[in-house]
């Protein structure tokens, strides 16, 4: 079932134009990939997709309806973001925290209710964070940082959850870990999860379909398998690469090898 | 020490509200004329309908009545409003901006005032408003005025971007302090005025100053205490707020116009009394967490009992000197927040 629709989407900071028409569909229940190289306007991309940002053309609409006639309470009843990195400055509490993901569904002014509880303790308990419940937001991990945000993002009851570069600070470890369990929501729980990526390799462990951005243009869209593939990441990174298939993991795997002489 | 049941912040609430009412009937009872704890608390309470009956205060002075209600009671009133509107303030522009070293003055408020009021002094306008003469007019236009044009500048272009407001803030600051500087050196008997204006005084409080002050300083704090959820989640970032449903550019318009009111309006009475808004959301902090449901109510008692603290020593101390406010809530300030920043420090490492 499709959810979230882009369509013909221009936007522009200032005079530059960062997205020059972008078109595209998403449905229920697959994990999307987009990728693409620095300033390609991904970031852009995603902010545009939850309203933080207002298209200059086109528009983006979820159940066909335009989310810019949408208040931000309404928008994010459907949407949930989990940035890069958070920070507070202040020392909220991993518990206050993923308890701001009920706002969408509050006037503002009410208390958390005992069924509001249960769903952050749910949600918790899905990322392993309950143990973390009292301690600071400042005082985790990276890692342990992402998983509260994730919590969050899942306490929101949203069926779309954005990622922007959730797993570039991380080490390996907990990418995986990140990544898997965003992977879980959308095979579990049926979530829509459109995740910025940085790393080829884990677009192609980890994303069903794959947006390849360049220049502000969507210049691929399919399958991972249709669009990892050598001649294609060679002509828009600008580097000859090597994509090879691990045997034993079913795995694919890119390697850079050499930058192109432009 | 950071408390987490609800049982225990209503303990807190109660503690902070009695400390409230003991430092009011302390500060009545307390001056040149010495009416004592005791007798400030029978006629302070002979004014409460229903418990009225319970005292009898004919074997008191006339003269006692007379001073608490006429002199005293203004007075404090007044020091409780400011005390709680630039703590609630403070608390608001360093969620908002999401700086510690925020407080209500970021934005140029309180030399805009001093400009508004230093132009006053020089014109020796004699005309009044309500009886409550020009000085405070000019100081509250000066105020919206410099704060107005901090927010233009950072407006341009839209999106209003946190440190934009607070370098404009920064730099309308130093513009009127340096025409207040000119001001000073061209008119040397205004000097010695308009220096202690910027020190702050609860001098000129009256009941019509009262009067005018508390329905801005109420209804604006009142408000503001409703905006504390969406506080929290405004100071994870506009990014992260959007994304949770608030709108962040209308919010930040709404707490920044709410809180340069209360802002200006105890300003253009008081001058410009520094330190609370700084520093009382900080202490709160350290008892109740980065909560604003807690933090925002917790600093308008704690800001409240702390200014009226103040003034009290500053009418009573070198009496019948007085010194200004804005000097003793930076010199009884400043060691507790010392210890307070060790004592955290301490906590970190341990």
């Amino acid at each position: 079932m499709k959810i979230l629709a882009v369509d013909n989407l221009h936007f522009s900071y200032g005079k530059t134009e960062v997205l020059k028409g972008i078109s595209m569909d998403f449905y229920r229940g697959t994990f999307y990939g987009i990728i693409g190289p620095n300033g390609c306007g991904k970031s852009t991309l995603l902010k545009n997709l939850y309203g933080y940002l207002t298209p200059a053309a086109g528009k983006v609409s979820i159940y066909d309806e335009n989310i810019k006639h949408m208040k931000a309470k309404q928008r994010s009843k459907f949407i949930a973001y989990v940035p890069q990195e958070t920070q507070t400055g202040f020392d909220f509490s991993v518990y206050d925290v993923i308890a701001m993901g009920r706002n969408p569904h509050h006037s503002g002014l009410q208390l958390l209710s005992s069924e509001d509880h249960d769903k952050i303790m749910e949600a918790m308990e899905e990322t392993s964070t309950t143990h973390l419940k009292n301690k600071s937001i400042n005082e985790l991990s990276g890692g342990e940082k992402q998983r509260a945000i994730l919590a969050r993002a899942f306490t929101q009851d949203s069926e779309i959850i954005l990622m922007d570069e959730p797993v570039s600070m991380l080490d390996i470890n907990h990418q995986i870990e990140i990544m898997d369990l965003a992977k879980s929501l959308a095979d579990k729980k049926f979530k829509t999860i459109i995740c910025v990526l940085h790393d080829l390799n884990l677009a192609a462990q980890y994303a069903q379909h794959i947006f390849l951005m360049s220049h502000g243009n969507l210049v691929h869209s399919g399958m991972q398998a249709d669009v990892l593939k050598q001649q294609i990441l060679t002509d828009v990174y600008g580097v000859s690469v090597r994509v090879n298939y691990d045997a034993e993991s079913g795995l694919k795997t890119i390697t850079p090898l050499s930058r192109l002489n432009t | 020490m950071r408390m987490e049941k609800k049982t225990t912040y209503t303990l807190v609430y109660i503690a902070f509200f009695t400390a409230l009412a003991a430092a009011i009937v302390f500060s009545a009872g307390t001056g040149s004329a010495n009416i004592g704890f005791l007798n400030s608390f029978r006629i302070l309470i002979s004014r409460i309908p229903l418990v009225n009956r319970l005292v009898d205060i004919s074997s008191l002075p006339d003269s006692y009545s007379t001073i608490i209600f006429s002199i005293r009671m203004p007075r404090i009133i007044a020091s409780v409003l400011v005390g709680t509107g630039l703590s609630v303030c403070g608390v608001v522009f360093q969620g908002m901006f999401r700086n510690p070293m925020a407080d209500p003055y970021v934005l140029g408020i309180s030399s805009g005032a001093v400009l508004g009021a230093a132009i006053a002094f020089v014109t020796g306008t004699q005309a009044t408003l309500f009886n409550l003469g020009l000085v405070p007019l000019y100081a509250f236009i000066g105020a919206i005025a410099a704060t107005t044009i901090v927010y233009l500048i950072a407006q341009k272009g839209g999106r209003l971007v946190t440190n934009t407001l607070i370098l404009s803030g920064i730099a309308i600051g130093f513009l009127c302090s340096s025409i207040i500087s000119l001001i000073i050196i061209a008119s040397r008997e205004q000097a010695h005025r308009i220096i202690f204006w910027t020190m702050g005084s609860m001098t000129g409080s009256s009941w019509q100053t009262v009067t005018v002050m508390l329905p801005f300083i109420i209804l604006g704090t009142i408000i503001l205490l409703l905006n504390s959820n969406n506080l929290n989640i405004l100071s994870t970032g506009d990014e992260t707020a959007v994304s949770l449903g608030i709108n962040a550019g209308l919010l930040k318009k709404i707490l920044l116009l709410i809180a340069s009111m209360i802002t200006a309006v105890s300003v253009c009475f008081c001058g410009t009394i520094g330190f609370v808004g700084l520093i009382i959301p900080h202490a709160v902090r350290f008892i109740t967490g980065p909560n604003h449901r807690r933090l925002m109510p917790v600093s308008a008692l704690a800001g409240a009992i702390f200014l009226l603290l103040c003034d009290t020593a500053a009418r009573t101390l070198f009496s019948p000197t007085e010194i200004p406010i804005g000097v003793l809530t930076a010199l009884m300030g400043v060691p507790f927040f010392i210890s307070l920043i060790i004592r955290s420090k301490k906590r970190s490492h341990a």
